[in-house]
């Protein structure tokens, strides 16, 4: 099966986790750790070599079309840390021309003669964790950062030659309010980023937000006021000529993140590190792919490693049903949506689509050029209307 | 076997009361159940009767009984249901008896359900035998309970049995009590074959199984019987009892219980309250027997796939062999697609075949609010029976509309029968007849519209007397009534698997209450949800549920798409419960919602 995936044409994406920061910021779910500084770098890029290595078998021969070194915060690591983990992969996989490598910098903890490194070890596309660009939302957020750190960080990528660069921002903090967000987004504006992230403020089970808004003590705008500010950053953002490609994320065109992209497009992605997670669309007990997932504690994870070059704690193989899902739920999240005859080719399904034509005619879906797409007015109902449509494509109830 | 040494009698509890471990204990104590093959609570055999705690099905044991004074006795234990839908089956089975053991919990003390089918046994002529069960709990308080007992049932205590079923004390003695208290049968008057049907239900190998109480002559293997409400001869192939494994013998003779087969392919041929007699030498006069089971209470049963259609049908066809109560026939709803208008005995009786179709069957079913049988008469006489709203002539002015009634008694103590008036008044009853069985306790009978106490009046009765009322219902025939049906639009639309009839008075208020809860329990969509109770093309109550204003998650970290899963997962669960009905999702809840009257 699936034999219309060209092995060579995949895209392969690794991501590397760094689960360390400095502190820990109050409405993050993330795998990730406050550390005051104290962390044994070292060790854990031995371990992260050392599990590259032992996953030689799964990517050896392919082509990495992308690497993404996420956290935590990626920044905190010596460049020569990156350095090392960029020639272990080298050494185990050929990387594609042009390959694109992310890694996420968290202002202050990066400066210009560090960016400068890390572009020498290859490093090619910075993403800043700016935020926002007001100290009341930066205090509220629990950022240790001030607008100033986020300005100079942004001076500094632009000046240690990086062209390629995202811009975090969160909004939907406490009693904000529209001129204070537009205000995030024009400044961001501002220092022409590649691309710009714009999340919504989500409060993760877990976190020390969800434990407030628990006791009461955290009052969050109205949906009605978000649903707004989420227009709002599309008409700037747009108007400006950042293409709204994901729900969340804006790009000058040619400078969407590829390595979302391999995510998003359900391609196959290797995951190091602690808590990270890995697809392949191949293989599995019934041919539709699997997914694993490392332990997350970042000292069990180097044991773990350090005894048997393995850290899996989960994973489990893909059935036909799931893989369809994956595909529609990580899919209908892009402005391209997905290709309608490509699914029912790729999992033999004949979806009954009158089921979702009342939702083209108010509006919610589109399917024209042979793809299926929410609308602006769609997107933000994307989880519904995810549900909805993997129960015409899966049928649900049936036997 | 000689009468005198059969002692034929049931077990009278309230649920939760301990009946099903006191049986085993019974079955232990005689030997009748090995350690080694009793599974807990041997007479509750189908899995929803374990977990709800109640015996639907009437079952009979026998039990084997050396007793203190040398003799052996034959015990038959007939098992009865315990809710008041059932009712019906209570009396047959009790009928097959001559005594009964009241079980009474040692902390709650007696409890309506438990008051009604003592006097249901004490109506019967049967002998009472006062259980005192639980005495093992701390909070037990045995002497207030016996008095309670005296004061509330009316019998003397002074042979009353404490007993701990749990712990197995007093099992000896409510044997010997059984022995001592219940009557023998009666000596028979005549030799000639005369055996009541209590229960029957079907077996895919034996056919039809009867299980019988003979009353005078006795029945052999291979002799030939006549049903005397058919006329139908068939012969008898196989007799035995349950020991409580089916154990097979040559005959039942007068006095005995036991089941028989006689290769009868369907269950309505055996009628329970049916009189067997020999085909050759029949009796001239059957038995008493039952009044005509009919059910009470209709409701349509709709797969929430549409594709589950068959499976529903198949699942009514075998719950049909064993319930003869249940009657159903295909229908179909513009709102729900194809399915079956069903009756049931009441609404315990619809949440049991319900479950067992979604259960056995593995079909998810939307059900529609509960209708009793309406009767429109129109000039000239001719009568049409509806009892699916949305076949209400309401446009028809010249038809007369009349609903059923029934006289409901209700047993309590005095110190409630001021609610219990209010209650009545309110649900349109017409006050017949208060009287006092002993200085605090009195009955109150009422004529009252089925419709009212169909849905909630049993619950509503039990609550405002702290569970201390008991009631009973029998049919009253139809009346006059000023009937109208409402509709139920959802954006406009009419839902008719919605509508309800409901009496004019009462309307307004109906309609204004099922459409608030309707919005309760409608889910936020993508669009308004515009809910309306209409009466013909008139607008009585309007209540919308608001679009949903957002429904996305934001960041979708997309390596990892563990939460992105548990989210579709649970949205598929809540999909599975939902019926879409044009654009919009209606939940199942939503169209039992007209339940509540309250």
């Amino acid at each position: 099966m699936k034999e219309n995936i060209d092995k060579d044409q995949t895209p392969l994406g690794v991501y590397v986790h760094i689960p360390y920061c400095l502190t820990k910021c109050p409405y993050c779910d993330f795998n990730s750790y406050g550390t005051n500084g104290n962390f044994p770098e070292d060790d854990y890029v031995r371990a992260l070599e050392r599990e590259i290595e032992s996953s030689r078998r799964i990517i050896e021969g392919r082509e990495i079309s992308t690497v993404f070194f996420g956290g935590g915060t990626p920044s905190l690591f010596k460049p020569r840390s990156v350095g090392l983990i960029m020639e272990k992969l080298a050494s185990v996989a050929s990387f594609s021309p042009g390959a694109e490598v992310s890694l996420e910098v968290n202002p202050r903890t990066a400066d210009r003669e560090k960016l400068v490194s890390l572009m020498r070890v290859g490093v090619n596309r910075i993403s800043v964790g700016v935020q926002s660009f007001s100290q009341r939302k930066l205090d509220f957020y629990g950022r240790f950062t001030t607008p100033d750190d986020c300005v100079r960080a942004l001076v500094d990528v632009r000046d240690a030659g990086f062209h390629n660069y995202n811009l975090d921002l969160i909004y939907g903090s406490s009693q904000e309010t529209r001129e204070e967000f537009e205000n995030d987004i024009r400044t961001a504006l501002s220092f022409s980023p590649a691309h710009v992230s714009a999340y919504c403020l989500t409060i993760e089970p877990g976190t020390e937000f969800a434990t407030l808004r628990r006791k009461g003590k955290l009052s969050l705008p109205e949906d009605s006021v978000l649903v707004e500010f989420m227009r709002s950053a599309r008409e700037i953002l747009e108007a400006e000529g950042y293409g709204n490609y994901e729900i969340s994320n804006f790009a000058r065109r040619g400078y969407e993140c590829r390595h979302n992209l391999i995510y998003w497009n359900c391609h196959d992605y290797l995951g190091v590190g602690a808590g990270a997670h890995s697809h392949f669309c191949r293989g599995g007990e019934e041919g539709w792919g699997k997914r694993w997932s490392n332990v997350r504690n970042p000292e069990l994870y180097m044991k773990r490693i350090a005894c048997d070059g393995s850290a899996v704690s989960l994973s489990y193989d893909l059935s036909r049903t799931t893989a369809l899902e994956d595909t529609l739920l990580m899919g209908l999240r892009l402005s391209d949506g997905v290709g309608i005859e490509d699914v029912k080719k790729r999992f033999d399904c004949e979806p009954d689509t009158c089921g979702l034509e009342y939702l083209e005619s108010d509006g919610f879906i589109l399917t024209d050029g042979g793809r299926l797409r929410l609308t602006a007015k769609g997107t933000v109902f994307t989880d519904e209307l995810i549900a909805k449509v993997c129960g015409v494509f899966t049928d649900f109830t049936g036997p | 076997m000689e009468t005198s040494l059969i002692r034929n009698f049931s077990i009278i509890a309230h649920v939760d009361h301990g009946k099903s471990t006191l049986a085993d204990r019974l079955l232990e104590f005689t030997g009748t159940l090995s350690e080694r093959e009793k599974t807990e609570q041997f007479l509750d055999n189908m899995e929803i009767e374990r977990e709800r705690g109640i015996t639907i099905k009437a079952q009979a044991v026998r039990l084997k009984y050396k007793a203190d004074d040398g003799r052996t006795y034959e015990f038959n234990l007939i098992d009865t249901p315990g809710h008041v839908d059932f009712s019906y089956e209570v009396s047959r089975s009790l009928i097959a008896c001559e005594g009964a053991l009241l079980v009474v919990d040692a902390s709650q003390g007696v409890e309506a359900q438990t008051l009604a089918h003592a006097y249901l046994a004490a109506d019967s002529g049967l002998e009472l035998v006062p259980v005192v069960n639980k005495i093992d709990l701390p909070s037990a308080e045995p002497d207030r309970v016996k008095k309670e007992i005296e004061d509330i049932v009316g019998i003397s205590t002074e042979d009353a049995v404490l007993a701990s079923a749990k712990e197995g004390t007093g099992t000896k003695e409510i044997l010997e009590s059984i022995v001592a208290l219940v009557p023998p049968p009666k000596s028979p008057e005549d030799s000639r074959l005369k055996a009541l049907i209590f229960d029957s239900w079907f077996d895919s190998y034996q056919g039809v199984v009867m299980l019988v109480r003979v009353y005078e002559g006795t029945v052999r293997l291979g002799m030939n019987i006549k049903l005397m409400a058919t006329g139908k001869k068939y012969e008898v192939r196989k007799i035995g009892t349950f020991a409580p494994q089916a154990t097979e013998l040559e005959q039942l003779g007068a006095g005995q219980v036991g089941f028989i087969t006689a290769s009868i392919k369907e269950i309505g041929e055996a009628g329970v309250g049916d009189t067997i007699t020999a085909a050759d030498s029949p009796t001239e006069k059957p038995l008493e027997g039952f009044k005509v089971i009919k059910p009470m209470v209709f409701s349509g049963l709709y797969p929430i796939d549409t594709g589950d259609y068959d499976k529903l049908k198949e699942g009514l066809e075998k719950l049909k062999l064993n319930d003869s109560s249940l009657v159903y026939e295909p229908e179909t709803s513009l709102a729900l697609g194809f399915g079956f208008r069903c009756g049931f005995l009441g609404l315990l009786h619809m949440e049991i075949v319900r479950e067992r179709v979604e259960r056995e069957f593995e079909v998810n079913l939307i059900t529609t609010a509960p209708t009793v049988i309406y009767r429109a008469i129109y000039p000239g006489g001719r009568e049409v029976y509806v009892d699916n709203p949305s076949e209400l002539p309401t446009g028809d002015r010249s038809a007369r509309l009349q609903e059923p009634y029934v006289f409901v008694s209700v047993h309590t103590p005095s110190d409630y029968l001021g609610q219990i008036f209010e209650l009545c008044e309110k649900r349109r009853g017409i006050r017949k007849n208060l009287s006092y069985v002993t200085e605090n306790r009195a009955i109150i009978e009422y004529e009252l519209p089925l419709a009212e106490i169909v849905y909630d009046f049993y619950d509503t009765l039990k609550s405002v007397t702290k569970g201390y009322a008991s009631m009973d219902y029998e049919p009253a025939g139809y009346k006059d009534s000023d009937l109208i049906k409402l509709d139920i639009l959802v954006n406009g639309n009419p839902v008719d698997a919605l509508s309800i009839i409901s009496h004019k008075d009462k309307a307004y208020e109906r309609g204004r209450e099922l459409i608030v809860k309707l919005r309760s329990l409608i889910p936020r969509q993508l669009y308004e949800v515009v809910i309306q109770a209409a009466i013909g093309s008139r607008v009585i109550a309007r209540e919308s549920v608001r679009a949903m204003r957002k429904d996305v998650t934001s960041k979708c970290y997309g390596g990892d798409v563990t939460r992105k899963r548990k989210l579709l997962e649970k949205q598929k669960e809540g999909k599975k419960r939902m019926k879409q009905v044009g654009r919009v999702e209606i939940p199942q809840e939503a169209f039992l919602a007209v339940l509540k009257n309250d």
